[in-house]
Order: structure tokens, then sequence, then C-alpha cells
């Protein structure tokens, strides 16, 4: 049976997992934070057993899949976003920490980051950590949004290209 | 991945990154749901690209709040050393993650201090640090508070009250005074008391909560939904009150806000008013014109956070409240979302006689001011865009201030501090209904006071 120091510590290496599910869901960087918050609570707070982090993990994709889709339904958005039957595909298939480790990903990619020209730093600034919309980013840099919606696609490539090459080193190490 | 093309890859990614701007249509998004059904290597982009986007979001937030800029902070190395640390020390790493859970998730501040007067908190409360509001419990001993929750809801405080605030959306009260005001699109705001659990719906209330359990609720606009353990849920709204016994009965009660007679200005956004300005109280609307009194101005919260897409026509503005008033000319406001307040004398007919009263004092907003209309054509103009659904505004002749000569009467004074948060006036009334419309800011960054300077 899982303590809560353990529910805790699955949770927490599970941070950006939990969070790029509701991302994929509610296209919302700051509800992703929020909402993977409220899962976090709610994993805590349950008189659910967990008997090990599998049946934890399973549990925590019903309800971040349940809360992005009650944000959804709160915000009238429900119409604009996939079927649930298709969420429900994403959310068993969606990757957790053992086969996608986050803590060696996210030191190479904020070095891969800083390798980035400084336009496509603005862009990747403004777009993920000011938050603004497509439309708002390309008025900035004065392009159109499709133009921005292919850099932002060239710029996730080479992140992922850039990563994938820092975590082969380092396994070589 | 059965890629066709390196073009038809291009469009894919392209695609994902419109939907995740929200700019694609239903029917793009439905195409795109098929063609990611189909395709596993294209799901799988999908996934990756939306990992990406929740880590690229999270370091630059990290990064952010350790080393104040983003991209060119130096990585930490830390998840590199606990990856290689031993058997031996995974231990410590738990404790250190469950405790970075608990700081992270636990204690991240739900809301802000936006206002603080005269508190005193008990030794073992929390109090609010840094202007930043944590969960946990609180005991203010005296003195008023006003916080602003993370999704904009507003909630006052009186002393003496013990609360414990779970989270941005809910605070139970185990005794003493609430006033909330629901922010428009935030998610509802729960209140709970020992017996009771009052659901904001789009609205705001108080609740008193005594020493012994027992409980008066009073719906100041819009409705509630008040339900208690031991009977049926009741739906109250604006006007209604409810009480609950020490042992948890709930039953509808007469209205009476007396209780919330002091938050509810605060709630409202007034920090401070002379003790010659009376604050129409919160509960049933009635016609301005059934306010009386010939010596206090009455003021009127209209529209909170409201959207107007003209411009609107002002006889002050911060920027001309140095000039004479001779020099000052209307000028066109334009805000995207603003509140407005009416003010106004109305006096009791008999007792005025035709006689001017002469009332001076301040009016101190929580955010600045943006504009104040007080030529009669302007406030006629502004009722529309500005006033209250529901509420006649009196269109007499002499329903403005008469701020220049020549005149027949003694002329009105009323201009800006340059606090930019606070009107001053001093004004002549007559038998008319003199008035004056403030307009103020949103925004949410502005508030007045520095909190904890009583």
């Amino acid at each position: 049976m899982l303590s809560n120091t353990d529910i805790a510590r699955i949770m927490l290496k599970e941070r950006w997992h939990i969070t790029g599910y509701v991302v994929a869901v509610t296209r919302d960087v700051q509800t992703g934070e929020d909402l993977y918050q409220e899962v976090c609570l709610k994993a805590l707070a349950t008189q659910e057993q967990f008997n090990d982090r599998t049946s934890l993990l399973k549990w925590s994709r019903i309800i971040a899949r349940n809360t992005a889709i009650d944000y959804l339904r709160k915000h009238s958005r429900t119409e604009i976003a996939f079927s649930s039957d298709f969420l429900d595909t994403m959310a068993t298939e969606w990757p957790s920490h053992v086969e996608h480790d986050c803590g060696a990903r996210i030191e190479a990619l904020s070095k891969c980051l800083q390798k980035l020209s400084p336009t496509n730093r603005k862009v990747v600034h403004l777009r993920y950590h000011e938050a603004l919309s497509g439309i708002e980013v390309a008025k900035r840099i004065n392009r159109k949004v499709d133009t921005l919606y292919q850099m932002l696609a060239r710029i996730h490539r080479r992140l992922r290209d850039c990563v994938t090459q820092r975590l082969a080193g380092d396994q070589l190490k | 991945m059965t890629h066709q093309n390196p073009n038809a890859h291009d469009d894919l990614m392209r695609r994902i990154m419109a939907y995740h701007d929200q700019t694609l249509s239903i029917q793009e998004i439905q195409a795109l749901e098929a063609e990611l059904r189909e395709d596993p290597g294209k799901r799988q982009s999908f996934i990756d690209i939306s990992l990406d986007i929740s880590l690229i979001h999270g370091l630059l937030q990290d990064e952010s709040h350790l080393y104040g800029s983003t991209l060119s902070a130096p990585a930490t190395p830390k998840h590199t050393v606990l990856i290689r640390l031993g058997a031996a020390m995974v231990a410590a790493a738990l404790i250190v993650a469950a405790l970075f859970l608990y700081t992270y998730v636990l204690n991240k501040p739900v809301g802000r201090l936006t206002y603080a007067k005269a508190t005193q908190w008990q030794t073992d409360s929390l109090i609010p640090n840094d202007n930043l509001v944590l969960p946990g419990s609180y005991h203010l001993i005296q003195g008023h508070i006003r916080l602003q929750m993370n999704q904009g809801t507003v909630v006052t405080i009186g002393g003496p009250s013990q609360f414990e605030i779970q989270n941005q959306n809910s605070i139970v009260m185990t005794s003493g005074r609430i006033s909330t005001l629901m922010a428009e699109g935030a998610d509802p705001f729960r209140v709970h008391t020992k017996h009771l659990k009052v659901v904001d719906i789009g609205t705001a209330f108080g609740i008193q909560v005594r020493e012994d359990g027992s409980s008066h609720v009073a719906v100041f606009e819009g409705s509630v939904q008040v339900s208690s353990k031991n009977t049926s849920p009741l739906l109250l709204k604006r006007g209604d009150s409810a009480h609950t016994t020490s042992t948890g009965q709930l039953s509808p009660d007469v209205f009476n806000a007396q209780a919330f007679a002091e938050l509810w200005p605060l709630t409202k956004g007034i920090d401070q008013m002379s003790d010659l300005v009376a604050f129409i109280p919160p509960g049933p609307q009635r016609p301005l014109t059934e306010y009386r009194h010939n010596k206090k101005l009455f003021l009127m919260p209209e529209n909170m956070n409201l959207t107007v897409q003209d411009k609107i026509q002002v006889d002050l503005t911060p920027q001309t409240a140095d000039l004479p008033v001779q020099d000052r000319h209307p000028s066109l406001l334009q805000a995207n979302t603003l509140s407005s307040y009416i003010v106004f004398f109305n006096g009791q007919e008999r007792e005025t006689g035709g006689q001017h009263q002469h009332i001076q004092g301040q009016i101190t907003f929580a955010k600045p001011i943006l504009g104040v209309i007080y030529n009669e054509e302007n406030l006629s103009k502004s009722d529309r865009p500005l006033g209250l659904k529901g509420i006649t505004y009196p269109m007499t002749h002499g329903r403005g201030l008469i701020c220049k000569s020549p005149s027949l009467f003694p002329l009105d004074s009323i201009t800006i501090d340059p606090d930019g948060h606070t009107i001053v006036f001093d004004l002549y009334t007559t038998e008319y209904m003199d008035q004056f419309r403030v307009i103020v800011s949103c925004d949410e960054s502005d508030y007045s006071t520095i909190p904890g300077e009583d």
C-alpha cells in the first residue's frame, strides 16, 4: 500500500507527464499547471488505496482526463476539443516517468534552449513563457501566423533532436 | 511513422501548433483527430509536442522564479546528481520530493492581500507574507482584510474571525464574518462552515458564523446554493437570507446585511470614505430617490469589470486634476474594462427648504481613478453604458455639479488626489439630486494600499 509520501514522490515525478496530458486536452499551459495541482491534491485526499505505482498512475490518468474535461465544460469548450474516446486512447498511451525520464530531459532541454538563435529564443519566450497567443507572437516578430506555426514546428524538431543527442551522449559516458 | 513526404510531416506539425494555439476550427480538429487515430506514429508526434510544450513552459517558469530571467539561466545539474545517487540517498531524496510537493502544491500562494487595516493576528495564525496568501489556518483578532484570490474573486474578512483557506476557491469559516464577490469567469467559490456549504455561482454574498456554530447567510447579488447536512439545500437569490442553528438546521431568514456593513464597501473596491458618505447597503435594488439624507452623500457601486466598447466623455481625469477649473475640458476615455460608482446627494425636501448643504469629504478607491463625470449632460450620456440595469437615474435639471462660474449657486469643487485613488469633494447641494460618477480601472495589479500599513 502506498503511503502519502510514496504518492507525493510519484506524483512529483509525474508532474510533466500529467501537465502535458492536460495541456494536450485544454491547450492552455497555465491551466495545465493548475489542473496538475488539483490532481495531486485529489491523489493525497482520496480515500482510495493504491497498491502500487501502476494503480496510482492509472488512477491519475483518469482523474487528469476528467479534470481536463470538466475544465472544458466549465469554459464551454467541449465542442472544440477532441472526442472523449480519443482522449481515453491518448490517456492509455501517454508515457510515464519510467519510459520518459523528464529529469534528464529537462536538464538537456535547458541547454538546448540556449543554443537556439535569438529570434527562435524570443519566439519560445513569448509563446511559452509569456503564454501569448500565436497571433500576438506573430505580430511581435512581424510574421504571419502560419509562418509562426512553421517556425514553432522547426524549433520543436531542433530541440527534440538536440535533447536526443544529449541524452544519448550521457548514456555513453 | 508513416510519413509520405517531409511536406506532409511539416503540415501535420503546423496543424498541431495551430491546435495548441486554439485556432483550428471544429472540422479541422476532427480531421486532425482522425489522422492521429489512424497513425500511431503521428499520435506519438502529437504526444511529444504536448509534453515538450509543458516541459518548456515549466522550465522557463522555474528558471524565471529561480534566476529572474529566462533562456539564459544556467542549467541545474540536480537531476543528474539525483540519478547517480546510491540507494542510501534515495530515502532522503523522497523526503525532499515530498517536501517539495508540499511546498509547491499545497503551499502555493492562492491569492494576495490587497487591503489590511488595524489588523492584529493571533500568535499561532498564519499571516499573509509579502502580500501573498498561502493555504492554511488564520486567526484575525481584529481589523479588516481584503484578499484577491488567484481567479479574481474578492474576499473580505472582518475580525475577530477564524478561517482556513483551503485553496483559491474554498474557505472554511470557523467563526467571524466574510463577504465575497466572485469574479466573472472564475470557478465557483465555496465557503464552508461547521454545518453549511455555500457555493457562489456568480454572485456576492456574506456569511456570519457565530462561536456556537450558528450562522447567517445574506445574498447581495446573483444567487448562491446553500446546503446543510441535516436539511434540503436552498437556492438563495439577491436579497434572500438563510439561517442555521447551532445544530445545523437550515431555514430561510429575513434579509439582514447589517453584519456586513463594514465589509461590503471594501468588497466593492472602496478603501476609505468620509463619515459624510453613506455606502448603499447590499440587498434588494431600490430606486435612488428612496435614499434621502440631508447631511450625507450616497455612494452606490454600479457595474464591476464592465467591458465598454465606446469612448466615454469624462469631465475630470488624473491628468487634468491640477488644472484650474476654467481650463478643464471634457476628454474621451477609452478603457476596455472598468468599474463605475455613482455618488449622489438627495436631501429631505421639507427640511432642506432650498438651503444649501455644505458637504466636504473624500472617497478612496482600491483601484486607480480613470475619470470623473460631473457635467449634467455627460452624466446622462453615461447612464446607458455605465448605469445599473433596473435603476432609473433621475434626469432632473441640475443633476450635475456646478464647478465653473458664473453661477447663481456657490461653486462645487471636485478633484483627484495625486495618489490617483482618492476623490476630494467640497459640494454645496441644492434641492436637486446632485450627482457625479467615478470610473476606476480594473487592472488587478493596481490596488492602492500597501497591505500591512495600518
